[in-house]
């Protein structure tokens, strides 16, 4: 049982000799936000991977005023604490040593690394989208929504005239209003169509969570709107089948309509377009949770960081928060933040944790009204590519399961490299992993949370860069 | 003065904090690579660095993530073939 103090506010994290947070994200911020509260001065080493703070869903334009939470990070950095921002820097190895971590860092580029050492590590790295795979997703002009967002938002590009937006969840709807917002700006005009899997008509099935988050209702209501003022169109029950190619470059997309479990009813309709982005939700972005070997389970088809009330996890010293403990946005990724910030700290809070179950019936809902079956698998054919970094097709990872007995991710890797390339499975693993479990006519998988995602090195190295 | 870059030789006007990939998008530019098996063109993906699709050398340095490195004055972009090595 881990040691806790009675009283409110003790900051008997006296002793506390350094504090990682990894990512600086809404969870990585928040908890950084409490931290700085503390009556003790505390030395903190802020990492992210990308150039500037905020994460994915706070991608802002360089120089623009911050729209985070309460706070700007940047303005408020009390002279009692001393902050170190480690920004476009990797963390590729954590190693455990006496009463502490040393995490090492990388640059983007790979090749110049540091280190720097710590008692105790928040981390929050986020998640990245989920994209599935169909015929000439890999074509440029083809990309995720994520991508399509921060284009726009962070660098006011608007990379098409008639953009499609495909897949399943809301995410959707703030990339729409993104490029829309931005295409007002630079005066220019831009068609958006939303092509989503399910039915608008599941909304009712989160109804409970919707009441007990009123304010979802509001900006739900705000994007429906927003839409329908903005002539962005929506089309429900329908899934890319491929995209289609002539000599100038993207001309459309084939979509054919789509049941709730994702399979593909027969034909195709066409839909004009230039550009096509792509999203089925976000995956946590469990390298660094593996590295560390924190106990990870599944929830709703994802690997996640177990954690307890305290948001501690399984290895004393370090908390989770945020999407590696389950999808479930911003909000969500914020309150565990503070909580675990505030555990850091030896402090109680009962308010936070009340809304932290609210926050996650909210999400759990949300999966419930997108969710993504392995029946997408029917919609694939067998030359589309699945593995983008070593252009393993869908009928190899068939092959393999049926031909070599593959059972898992992991093990069609080792036959197909599917997931071996530089992106080490984080836009195909997940992929390849149901398609083996969709076609496993034994419907048997090996799969397994505490090996799947593990990666050995969480970022680009150079030999150069380890030797220096 | 506008600040640009190159491109294979093309000059590129970008904003302050451009990544090489926006800027490059916006310049109407959008194959950024060609695999080494089947020689697809590919260009921008994930846009988060995790995707590795947007690989282009940059100063004579093969693979870089286009997505992620900032444009700099007078950098020298240069489409990728295959491993980015002769």
């Amino acid at each position: 049982m881990s040691a806790r103090s009675s009283g409110d506010s003790l900051d008997s994290a006296a002793s506390v000799n350094g504090v990682a947070i990894i990512g600086a994200g809404p969870a990585g911020l928040s908890a950084l936000h409490q931290l700085l509260t503390s009556s003790q001065s505390l030395k903190i080493e802020m990492i992210d991977s990308q150039v500037r703070i905020g994460g994915q869903y706070w991608r802002h334009q360089e120089g623009s005023e911050f729209p985070a939470i309460d706070f700007d990070p940047r303005k408020n950095s009390a002279q009692s604490h001393e902050i170190t921002w480690h920004l476009a820097s990797t963390v590729w190895q954590i190693e455990k040593l006496e009463g502490g971590f040393r995490i090492h860092l990388a640059s983007n580029v790979g090749d110049v690394t540091s280190s720097v050492e710590v008692e105790k590590i928040i981390i929050a790295t986020g998640a990245s989208e989920r994209t599935l795979p169909f015929k000439n997703w890999t074509a440029p002009g083809v990309m995720s929504a994520g991508a399509l967002q921060s284009l726009a938002k962070e660098y006011q590009v608007i990379p098409g005239k008639r953009i499609c937006i495909v897949g399943s969840g809301v995410f959707a709807m703030p990339v729409a209003k993104s490029i829309k917002e931005t295409a007002k700006k630079m005066g220019t005009e831009v068609e958006v169509t939303i092509i989503e899997a399910q039915s608008m008509t599941r909304w009712w099935r989160n109804s409970l969570a919707f009441l007990l988050n009123p304010s979802k209702i509001f900006e739900a209501c705000g994007f429906l709107i927003f839409m329908k003022v903005n002539g962005v169109k929506r089309i429900s029950k329908r899934m890319v089948r491929g995209v289609k190619i002539e000599a100038g470059g993207i001309v459309g997309l084939n979509v054919a309509r789509v049941r709730s479990d994702l399979r593909p009813e027969r034909g195709v309709e066409f839909l004009p377009g230039d550009l096509v982005a792509t999203s089925f939700g976000f995956i946590p972005d469990m390298t660094l949770a593996s590295i560390l070997g924190l106990e990870r389970r599944e929830l709703s088809g994802d690997v996640v960081v177990v954690v307890n009330a305290n948001q501690r996890t399984s290895i004393d010293g370090i908390w989770a928060a945020g999407e590696i403990t389950g999808i479930g946005g911003h909000e969500l990724a914020i309150t565990e933040g503070a909580i675990a910030a505030r555990d850091l700290l030896q402090r109680r809070s009962p308010l936070l944790k009340w809304r932290r179950v609210r926050q996650r019936l909210f999400t759990r809902g949300l999966t419930k009204i997108y969710p993504v079956s392995n029946r997408w698998v029917e919609s694939l054919d067998d030359a589309d590519i699945v593995c983008r970094c070593e252009e393993v097709t869908a009928g190899e990872i068939k092959e393999s399961a049926h031909q070599l007995g593959a059972d898992s991710a992991r093990t069609a890797k080792l036959f197909t490299r599917a997931g071996m390339g530089l992106c080490q499975g984080r836009i195909c693993q997940r992929n390849v992993k149901e398609i083996i479990d969709f076609v496993r006519s034994d419907g048997k998988s090996a799969s397994d949370p505490n090996r799947e995602t593990v990666r050995p090195i969480g970022g680009v190295v150079t030999l150069g860069g380890l030797s220096d | 003065m506008a600040k640009s870059f190159s491109f294979n030789g093309d000059g590129i006007n970008f904003q302050s904090g451009d990544s090489v990939a926006a800027a490059l998008i916006r310049s109407g530019y959008r194959a950024l690579r060609r695999t080494r098996f089947a020689g697809q063109e590919r260009s921008i993906f994930c846009g988060i660095g995790q995707c590795f699709d947007c690989l282009v050398i940059i100063d004579g340095k093969a693979n870089q993530r286009a997505c992620l490195v900032p444009a700099k004055q007078g950098m020298q972009v240069e489409f990728q073939e295959g491993a980015g090595k002769a």
